[in-house]
């Protein structure tokens, strides 16, 4: 498609100082970010439609589990905690990636990150709700679930309550870190879309650009605004971050059960989040990637560049597991040792060691040497974090939980009947799991539908302000450019993003600014 | 040689001096079995028995006296005055894991009357199956008993001070009105730059 497009002045931008006949030098960022909106590739209905069945398919495995019970889940009452509650951990965690990286990286305005933005940030709004919905099936009974946050019926005793405020108060925050650097593209998309087109989704699309992009010009005085309220955004997300995933730590450690009373699980859960969701932000960048062709903006050096980052959070979570388990196996509680020793060489020892090889090794040996530092190597080594880190969850929630801890004197040992607990798994909490995170991809694909995949005004902006570094990012080889770039913004009011030529899109050839309020577009901001 | 005249003479006298010979055993074993079954019949111990009783402790509802008491059996080769010492534990029955097990209560020592006495204060409401068992010197068991008591009150875990600190108590309802407060505000700063940004683009774009 963009082959067929004049070069904009965007385009040119960030096309600056490398050669002219690279393909990422003539890339638009506009029609890139727009191409999922304007396009519809083949694969995508059969890939929303077999990703809605899997959904389907988990809905009704939680109806059986609603009217079977538990049970029906494999739990018992040996092993009353177990799946949900680690996809719970899971899924909430691996939505903080998205959002504190995103903001880390604006905080410290690494320039990098402009094409990684809105996927990332994407990344967590769909998956927080998601990872919510998990405390349903955990708790069993959903026609009683509001009797946890309503008075009087709640419970302010209960950090299941706390879960509650924390993360609800994070999705809020999440969305409102998606919305704001989003205002800015509403207003160019809006002008980049055929106000004639009258399909349904084209002029849902039209009135959705209107309501979000509001009055939009680009002008430098809205841009100070937005990019204020940007940072306070970003520096209120970052240990609203920490403090959801301590709260939601809060469920084990303030119980009284061996292996669940730690006072190092807050610090360990908000590691393992931020571990996690690294993790999914290079699986989803690199989806994105490959399904919308966005080779010409995200390169290898982003993926390099996560994997360290998710290999720093990494090597911080292998040293709490070893501290914590160090601490409690030689504490000489023997209720704490007991499960220590089950974990590390007893009947949980695959798991764990699972764990400890996928999450713990892996991720140093590709990152460690230059054959496997790749984008590909990096992308494998997320996948492996991911799954073994929902394994390490199970570990952490099962031994304990499956624990004889009921003392009696009538025993040899000490321990009534001396048997752990087991969990078996059945096709219900699998199917549930499943559908969870088909549903996460299945959310990717539909938001993309109708946002831009890139942050238009970001890396436009980058390109004005920072013309070397952008230039350097269009670049596979990521060489900074000889010339240098030759814009300067006038002094007081500066011009706006997006202005240009006029651009084809979806098919359709339109003149930038058509709209009359679409001033952004018009390359007048004033 | 009257070689078959030998043997004709041992042939006949052989049947005697074995029917002699099993007789003999058979009579010194006979005697033998008298005197074991005697012996264990006169060294068989036949342990006391044990009973327990569950009551309102008398001035406070929500305490249970559990009493067990060693009483001499007939037969039994425990003196009277031997029944001190001894050691009885109490447990009740759960119905929550599988298997009814027991959570061990406490234990307490028997008197020279053979009674041993706790106070249990149960943490929930309802039947409650309580169990003593008595061991001896040697941890040996020597009986066991169960009875049954419905509390109507409980005991509940964390009354008091360690109550008053937690976030249903008097300095808990302070911290959680602090942490609802926080939320609180969390939301409407969110909410409050969402629209500081739509208003100021509106504004400015004029």
């Amino acid at each position: 498609m963009s082959d067929n497009n004049p070069i904009t002045a965007a385009g040119d931008a960030l096309a600056m100082g490398a050669p002219p006949a690279e393909p990422a030098a003539r890339a638009d960022v506009r029609a890139a970010a727009m191409r999922p909106v304007l396009e519809t590739p083949r694969w995508w209905w059969p890939a929303v439609g077999v990703l809605g069945v899997v959904v389907v398919l988990g809905i009704v495995a939680w109806i059986v589990q609603v009217a079977g019970g538990l049970g029906v889940a494999g739990y018992n009452d040996q092993a009353f905690w177990a799946v949900y509650e680690a996809d719970l951990v899971a899924f909430i965690g691996v939505s903080y990636g998205g959002a504190v990286v995103s903001a880390i990286l604006r905080l410290t305005n690494a320039t990098w990150r402009a094409p990684l933005t809105r996927i990332a940030e994407a990344t967590a709004l769909v998956t927080l709700p998601v990872g919510m919905l998990f405390i349903i099936p955990h708790l069993g009974s959903p026609w009683r679930i509001w009797e946890l946050v309503w008075p009087p019926y709640w419970n302010l005793s209960s950090p299941i309550l706390w879960d509650f405020f924390a993360v609800s108060t994070y999705l809020l925050a999440t969305a409102v870190f998606f919305y704001l650097p989003l205002i800015p593209d509403m207003a160019i998309a809006r002008g980049l879309l055929d106000p004639e087109r009258p399909e349904l989704r084209a002029r849902a699309c039209r009135r959705l650009y209107k309501m979000l992009g509001g009055n939009w010009t680009g002008s430098y005085s809205q841009r100070q605004l937005l990019h204020g309220a940007i940072g306070l955004v970003a520096i209120m997300i970052i240990p609203m971050a920490v403090s959801v995933h301590s709260v939601l730590s809060f469920a084990f450690a303030s119980s009284s059960r061996a292996g669940y009373l730690e006072t190092i699980f807050p610090v360990y859960f908000v590691v393992a989040a931020l571990y996690t969701g690294v993790a999914l932000v290079v699986l989803s960048v690199a989806a994105c990637r490959r399904l919308w062709h966005l080779e010409a903006f995200i390169h290898p050096r982003h993926f390099v560049r996560l994997g360290f980052v998710m290999l720093a959070f990494g090597a911080v979570y292998l040293y709490l597991t070893f501290t914590e388990y160090l601490i409690d196996g030689y504490s000489g509680t023997t209720d704490d040792a007991a499960w220590v020793r089950q974990v590390l060489v007893g009947r949980y020892w695959i798991p764990f060691w699972f764990y400890f090889v996928a999450a713990g090794l892996v991720p140093v040996l590709v990152m460690a040497f230059r054959r496997t530092r790749t984008a590909r190597g990096v992308v494998v080594a997320s996948g492996l974090v991911l799954f073994a880190m929902w394994v390490k969850r199970l570990v952490i929630v099962v031994p304990p939980a499956s624990e004889p801890l009921v003392h009696s004197p009538l025993t040899a040992t000490g321990v009534l009947a001396g048997n752990w607990g087991t969990y078996h798994f059945t096709w219900v909490p699998i199917s549930i799991t499943v559908a969870a995170t088909a549903a996460i991809a299945l959310l990717l694909l539909v938001l993309f539908r109708f946002v831009p995949i890139l942050p238009i005004a970001e890396m436009e902006e980058l390109a004005e302000n920072e013309p070397a570094t952008a230039a350097a990012l269009t670049s596979p080889t990521g060489v900074q450019p000889a010339i240098p770039f030759p814009t300067t913004p006038p002094p007081g009011e500066l011009a706006g993003v997006g202005s240009g030529p006029p651009t084809t899109l979806g098919g359709t050839s339109m003149a930038r600014g058509t709209d009359p309020g679409d001033v952004a577009n018009s390359g007048g901001a004033r | 040689m009257n070689g078959s005249g030998y043997a004709d003479g041992w042939q006949q006298k052989r049947p005697r001096r074995a029917t002699l010979g099993v007789g003999l055993i058979a009579g010194l074993l006979g005697i033998g079995a008298v005197l074991g079954f005697a012996s264990i019949a006169g060294a068989t111990t036949v342990p006391p028995a044990l009973t327990l009783r569950a009551e309102q402790a008398p001035g406070d509802p929500q305490a249970v006296e559990l009493t067990a008491s060693l009483v001499q059996t007939p037969g039994s080769s425990v003196q009277p005055g031997s029944l001190a010492g001894d050691s009885v534990n109490f447990s009740v029955h759960l119905d929550e894991f599988a298997g009814a097990p027991l959570l061990a209560l406490g234990s307490a020592t028997t008197d020279a009357t053979g009674t041993a006495t706790m106070t249990y204060r149960p943490t929930w409401t309802g039947r409650q199956a309580l169990t003593a068992t008595v061991t001896d010197a040697s941890g040996n068991t020597l009986g066991s008993a169960v009875t049954n008591f419905t509390a109507d009150s409980a005991d509940r875990p964390f009354v008091g001070t360690i109550e008053a600190a937690r976030p249903d108590g008097t300095i808990g309802q302070a911290v959680a009105g602090v942490l609802i407060a926080l939320v609180v505000i969390l939301w409407v700063t969110l909410i409050a730059v969402v629209v500081r940004v739509r208003f100021g683009i509106a504004a400015l774009s004029r």
